[in-house]
């Protein structure tokens, strides 16, 4: 007992709880600054999409199909590709938003396990992941592309699946 | 007769020894600490264990949050791309970020550090009532 007393009144107790606040009000902080970046972004995209209500434009907007969605990931995507057209390709990600990602010659590496892939051997369907930067068009210049495993099919006739242990 | 009696037992009666005062005052505030301290245990027991509870429902939100974003699969990308993700770290920083489970993690860190911070004082009050408490015993066998 006085040996436990003794390691919670420790400065290595005592250090963990501050390292632990430290990283809580980072992320706080994190928190609110993404709060205000948002609410900002939410401001100005209303405003463009607005813009030729106020102004000028269909009642609807263009951007209606977007409404009451979260923002988007710029620099990553996570995701099926749904469609390969030349040196593009349409992902469809978690949030179901569909994203165009540019892939560069030069500078995207396609991987799939140890193998380094081309564009072409990219098909619909397959699941990636994507690091990238996204340019001033809405689209993503890609710069990894990694191509994930399939996950595994459920087939209706097999019954219930046994778990390995 | 009786004014007389009266006059002698106030006149006769043994002086109380000089540190009496200093004993009872002492004494007084050893027993207002004692309050105070079995009040922070209360308080800090409720906080330990609210917090205890409250760690559950936070890992909960945390894992939900998980599994909506991709925090997962950006983060292994580090173990399969090491070169190609120092070589764009920004981006993969960025990434990272834009999916990390902020609230979860607030939640969890939260319940944690409120659990540990009770602890922490729970038992330095412990501690502080047993010393109290052998004082007191010390004294009274001393006295005794």
């Amino acid at each position: 007992m006085q040996q436990i007393t003794k390691f919670f009144q420790s400065k290595l107790f005592q250090g963990i709880i501050i390292g632990m606040a430290i990283f809580l009000a980072f992320l706080l902080i994190f928190k609110a600054g993404m709060m205000v970046g948002s609410r900002k972004a939410e401001f100005s995209g209303n405003w463009s999409e607005n813009y030729h209500l106020n102004f000028a434009g269909p009642k609807e907007g263009f951007l209606n199909e977007f409404e009451g969605k979260d923002f988007m990931e710029a620099n990553g995507v996570f995701g099926q590709i749904i469609k390969v057209e030349g040196s593009s390709i349409v992902v469809k990600g978690k949030d179901d938003v569909e994203k165009s990602i540019i892939i560069e010659d030069g500078t995207t590496t396609i991987k799939r396990l140890k193998d380094t892939l081309k564009i072409s051997d990219l098909k619909t369907n397959d699941l990636i992941v994507i690091i990238g930067e996204p340019n001033g068009t809405g689209q993503m210049q890609a710069r990894l592309i990694r191509v994930m495993p399939p996950a595994p099919q459920k087939d209706p006739k097999a019954g219930p699946r046994i778990m390995p242990y | 007769m009786v004014q007389q009696h009266n006059k002698n037992f106030i006149d006769n009666s043994p002086e109380p020894p000089k540190e009496l005062f200093g004993k009872i005052m002492s004494r007084i505030h050893r027993e207002q600490r004692l309050g105070r301290i079995k009040q922070r245990i209360v308080i800090f027991s409720v906080g330990a264990l609210a917090s205890l509870a409250a760690v559950f429902p936070a890992f909960q939100m945390l894992k939900t949050e998980l599994a909506a974003t991709s925090f997962f699969t950006f983060s292994s990308l580090l173990f399969s791309d090491f070169a190609v993700v120092s070589m764009y770290w920004q981006n993969f920083a960025l990434s990272l970020l834009e999916t990390l489970p902020v609230m979860g993690l607030v939640a969890v860190f939260a319940a944690v550090l409120v659990f540990l911070g009770s602890i922490r004082f729970l038992t330095k009050d412990i501690r502080d009532i047993a010393s109290l408490d052998l004082m007191t015993n010390k004294k009274y066998a001393t006295n005794n």
